[in-house]
């Protein structure tokens, strides 16, 4: 029985089969947020199961999917560790270990167990992640975590786009300063994050009349006319910053991170690797 | 840059490679190489004056895919010539209906917010549209091969280099989008369709060790996988022509 349900999972046509599910599922999810786009965002910046609690049951018409999909990756987990099992073994039955082929040989089980790696870290950051947003006003104080000291913001500076270019009145960069007792200045900008205390800092800016639902996209969806295409937010009459345009920072844990991103990369460079040698192997090389 | 806003470059650029085919179909190979050649100098300097839309200089409108994508399509065709392919000229064929779609498409730019501002957007983009490139390639030469004019597996190259490329994309993509939003995947049209299209071409390449999976009905696979990703990125570049823009 055991080992009926071993070869099933392990199945290479299962795979297939999974990943073919997995794809439909993803179209699915792409034509419901590109229809919604203001309503997926806002699970971004939740965990998984927060959301599903809250919206499974509220509206299943739209999140039905969902559940579908986390079944099929888990699945596709599974047979791609059985395959990988399956595949070492083969292997390791090989007499000959010391060949160059041998190694080439285990590039593609490599591949795999980097896949698997990146799943588990994805898992981790939508189930054990968080995401916390506060206002940022200079002078005012802001609690990282009840454990941490406040910081306070000393300085927000803006930088515009060169004066005399089509994007003059637009905010190309936003340096925040915080004051911290211990550490002492704290800079963050757009795309320069910073760590702290196991967190992760980081900028945004929104329209201030979506600023308090962008704090707590949990309970208050923002604008439905939201889109993806956000660079009117960073627009302003005059070169300075007006009172709509909301600072926020953006305060995440994620404990998938460093997994994603290494497994990310060795499995780029395994991938590449590898299909350097079939090239060359089969152009006579 | 003197191409900046002077779309007619764009025009004749496309004329040029309209040239270029019409002397690969009489047969003329070299000459049809050489103005295909010429027609890339002039569509890079096209790309370049982008650049300098916005009146300075920012490297995201050289990237957008309606306008690269050409630019891709006209570098491979010039590699598979330099390779002696016999049947580069195909690649032409999309060559010409890209440089259209980049003609009628909206010329201005969306203008950036800042973290768009990043090498990581321009290397996502770079990636991922040559790898759309190798894809619609991938699928030009599964129709020759299932045409009887094409014997060897090239698409099943031009599929897996694809996917190799399109896996960077996902990786440069990641790293941009935690930097830039905090998170290294998105719930979103976009992250989501990447992710389904990424799954689709990963399955293509368990296809050879299935049972039943010829050369030829992963021909077929190769063809209606590049179709799907074609209705994705052009449902999203049609999304994206309707945002405000400047210049252009």
């Amino acid at each position: 029985m055991i080992n009926k349900l071993w070869n099933l999972l392990g199945d290479i046509r299962v795979s297939f089969w999974l990943l073919m599910a997995g794809a439909a599922l993803f179209f699915t999810g792409m034509l419901y947020s590109s229809f919604d786009y203001s309503y997926f965002k806002a699970m971004n910046e939740l965990r998984i199961q927060d959301w599903l609690a809250r919206q499974l049951t509220s509206r299943p018409e739209a999140n039905w999917w969902l559940p579908l999909l986390l079944i099929i990756l888990t699945l596709l987990g599974i047979n791609t560790v059985i395959c990988t099992i399956n595949r070492l073994r083969e292997l390791a039955s090989d007499t000959n270990k010391k060949d160059y082929r041998f190694i080439l040989s285990l590039l593609p089980s490599i591949v795999h167990i980097l896949f698997i790696a990146v799943m588990i870290g994805h898992a981790v950051t939508i189930i054990m992640g968080s995401w916390t947003r506060m206002p940022l006003t200079e002078g005012a104080e802001v609690v990282i975590d009840s454990s941490l000291p406040p910081l306070t913001v000393t300085r927000i500076r803006d930088t515009y786009f060169p004066e005399g270019s089509r994007l003059a009145k637009r905010i190309m960069q936003t340096e925040v300063t915080l004051a911290d007792r211990d550490r002492g200045e704290i800079h963050v900008s757009y795309l320069e994050s910073v760590r702290y205390h196991g967190f992760r800092l980081h900028l945004d800016m929104v329209k201030q009349k979506q600023g308090l639902a962008h704090l707590y996209r949990h309970v208050q969806i923002a604008d439905k006319n939201e889109t993806c295409n956000r660079s009117e937010t960073f627009r302003s009459k005059e070169r300075k910053r007006e009172p709509a345009q909301m600072i926020q920072l953006l305060v995440i844990s994620d404990p998938g991170l460093p997994v994603i991103l290494t497994g990310f990369t060795l499995i780029l460079v395994t991938m590449t690797w590898y299909f350097i040698e079939i090239l060359r192997k089969r152009n006579g090389g | 840059m003197f191409t900046t806003n002077n779309h007619i470059y764009l025009y004749i650029a496309g004329g040029i490679f309209a040239f270029s085919s019409l002397f690969y179909i009489l047969k003329k190979k070299t000459i049809s190489l050489i103005i295909l050649a010429a027609g890339l100098i002039l569509y890079t300097l096209y790309l370049a004056g982008r650049g300098w839309i916005a009146g300075t200089f920012l490297p995201n409108p050289l990237v957008e895919g309606p306008f690269m994508l050409p630019w891709c399509l006209a570098v491979i065709s010039i590699i598979m010539a330099l390779r002696k392919n016999e049947n580069w000229g195909l690649i032409l064929i999309p060559l010409l209906l890209s440089v259209c779609f980049a003609a009628w498409y909206a010329k201005g730019i969306i203008p950036p917010t800042p973290n768009k501002l990043t090498l990581w957007a321009i290397s996502f983009f770079t990636f991922e549209l040559f790898a759309h490139a190798c894809f619609y390639c991938g699928a030009l030469y599964a129709v020759a091969l299932l045409a009887g004019r094409d014997s060897t597996d090239t698409f099943n190259d031009f599929i897996i280099w694809g996917f190799v490329l399109y896996s960077v994309a996902q990786v440069t993509g990641a790293v941009w989008c935690f930097l830039g939003w905090g998170n290294t995947f998105q719930w979103g049209s976009r992250h989501m369709g990447s992710t389904a299209i990424w799954l689709i071409f990963a399955a293509y390449l368990h296809l050879r060790f299935i049972p039943g999976w010829n050369g030829r009905r992963r021909a077929w696979y190769a063809i209606a996988a590049a179709l799907i990703v074609l209705a994705v990125t052009n449902n999203s570049y049609l999304y994206e022509n309707s945002f405000p823009r400047i210049g252009g």
